[in-house]
């Protein structure tokens, strides 16, 4: 069976500063981040010949080519479902190298998300598709929206706020020593997380929640081939899917039977098993898309890092840690990093395999990125 | 469509307006401030629908995963809203 296993590789990686007021347009901050991408693949924009970006994404293609003087384009792109697409970009990058379609493909998303258009405002999608049969009884932002899947959860396991808060703490204590982490040497408390004020009661708590933020980040993909002969040591894209089920959806996901499971991650999982031929014990470093903490546990137990119901004392016995058996969103993740939607995360996987990483673990071979319904396994070239 | 067999006839059955509560949050408006906070319910109707709606008629720290619900409507903007509440109420008739 054909695979994208091993065909692909990220060579660079690009990203502006992570704050709440850029100060610019996002194209300006696009630009930024696929110039320095491009820059540390050792690469000229006249080389990328393909693009993709978040359905989303506010940044025109044809924009991108007239500022950076891309002079000819053969393959763009769009993933949907948001963050949890995020990583399905890498998966679109990989297949257009794959099949020929194009030579080398950046990935960007960039965006104003605390000064511009803040998605943890009540939506203004007030009715039409599932909005309509949601929206009138209160569930108006995503922390509301997402709450409804998470509280069975734990009622299921019987998990409370202070376990997602040990989630937090550990990220917090992670970008404390990322200087590009807006939390930087910010660490907190589990005390200061249960001081934090309800946002969605008795599930979310402030410092459950991602930050909103602004920024731009970007990943060159080309082919291993070319990889080889660019100035890093490239970064083997070993699988890369999504995970789509039916009755899924992406902000209200209440319709599988049982709630307390993460089905799209437990197919993600068992795609990248397959392909790859590793399974759990064989990840160095995971970095776990978490919009609000609790997706993180979902995942811990999708992807069988730990048993159905055990996330949180794989957390609490100190497993994520960064010298814990499996340290998870080692940069900080969208709580202590920064919210560039996901895409952050594939840049600090990227930084792992090259030993690169502020709060580097040692001897990475393989990171899986997950971002729910869409993951990648990286590797070394 | 049908996703077992492709019809795109459709009809309407009447629900018997019973079920139970799958999951619940409560939920503040972040702008604009409830008189009370809206308890928001996934209710598990006898039949096998799942669907959102707001629970009524009894206090936050009542509410449990499990417990019995039936429906009852409420107009909002000329809309009949489908709402729950408890089965037999929260606090004995008092006669």
């Amino acid at each position: 069976m054909p695979s994208l296993s091993h065909t692909a590789a990220i060579v660079g990686i690009g990203q502006t500063e992570f704050s709440k007021d850029s100060g610019r347009s996002e194209l300006r901050l696009a630009v930024e981040a696929v110039r320095a991408a491009v820059e540390d693949a050792g690469l000229e924009p006249r080389d990328i010949d393909g693009t993709v970006t978040f359905v989303q994404d506010s940044n025109d293609e044809l924009a991108l080519m007239r500022s950076l003087g891309i002079p000819r384009m053969r393959w763009t792109s769009r993933t949907p479902f948001g963050g949890g697409g995020s990583c399905a970009t890498i998966e679109h990058a990989a297949a257009a190298v794959a099949a020929g379609a194009a030579d080398t493909v950046v990935v960007y998303r960039a965006f104003n998300e605390r000064s511009g258009h803040r998605f943890g405002q009540p939506t203004r999608q007030a009715a039409g598709g599932s909005f309509a049969w949601h929206r009138p009884y209160g569930l108006d932002t995503p922390a509301q929206m997402y709450s409804l899947w998470f509280q069975r959860y734990m009622h299921e396991f019987g998990v409370t706020n202070a376990d997602f808060g040990r989630y937090t703490v550990v990220a917090r204590k992670h970008a404390a020593t990322n200087p590009k982490a807006w939390f930087y040497e910010r660490p907190i408390t589990l005390d200061d997380h249960q001081k934090s004020r309800w946002i969605v009661e008795p599930i979310l708590r402030l410092l459950d929640c991602c930050q909103e933020s602004d920024g731009g980040v970007a990943c060159v993909v080309t082919s291993m081939d070319r990889a080889k002969d660019l100035q890093h040591p490239p970064v083997a894209i070993d699988a890369a899917t999504q995970g789509n089920t039916i009755d899924s959806d992406v902000l209200f996901n209440y319709y599988h039977e049982d709630t307390s499971r993460f089905p799209e991650a437990e197919y993600t999982a068992s795609q990248l098993w397959a392909t790859t031929g590793l399974g759990p014990t064989d990840i160095d470093v995971a970095l776990i898309y978490e919009n609000f903490s609790p997706v993180v546990f979902y995942q811990l137990e999708a992807y069988g890092f730990c048993g159905r119901g055990e996330a949180k004392d794989f957390i609490a016995d100190g497993n994520i840690d960064l010298d814990g058996k499996l340290p998870v969103n080692t940069h900080g993740g969208l709580l202590g990093e920064a919210y560039i939607h996901g895409v952050n995360n594939i840049l600090e996987g990227v930084r792992q395999l090259r030993g690169t990483a502020v709060n580097q673990v040692g001897g990475v071979e393989h990171v899986l990125c997950s971002a729910g319904r869409s993951a990648v396994v990286l590797g070394k070239g | 469509m049908c996703p077992r067999c492709g019809s795109l006839e459709w009809e309407v059955h009447e629900a018997s307006g019973r079920g139970t509560v799958h999951s619940w949050i409560v939920s503040r408006h972040p702008n604009k401030p409830d008189r009370d906070p809206r308890i928001v319910v996934l209710v598990d109707l006898e039949e096998g629908v799942r669907l959102v709606s707001n629970l009524r008629e009894l206090d936050v720290c009542e509410v449990h995963n499990g417990m019995a619900v039936e429906v009852m409507f409420d107009m909002v903007n000329d809309v009949a809203l489908p709402q729950f509440r408890p089965v037999g109420g929260t606090t004995p008739a008092a006669v």
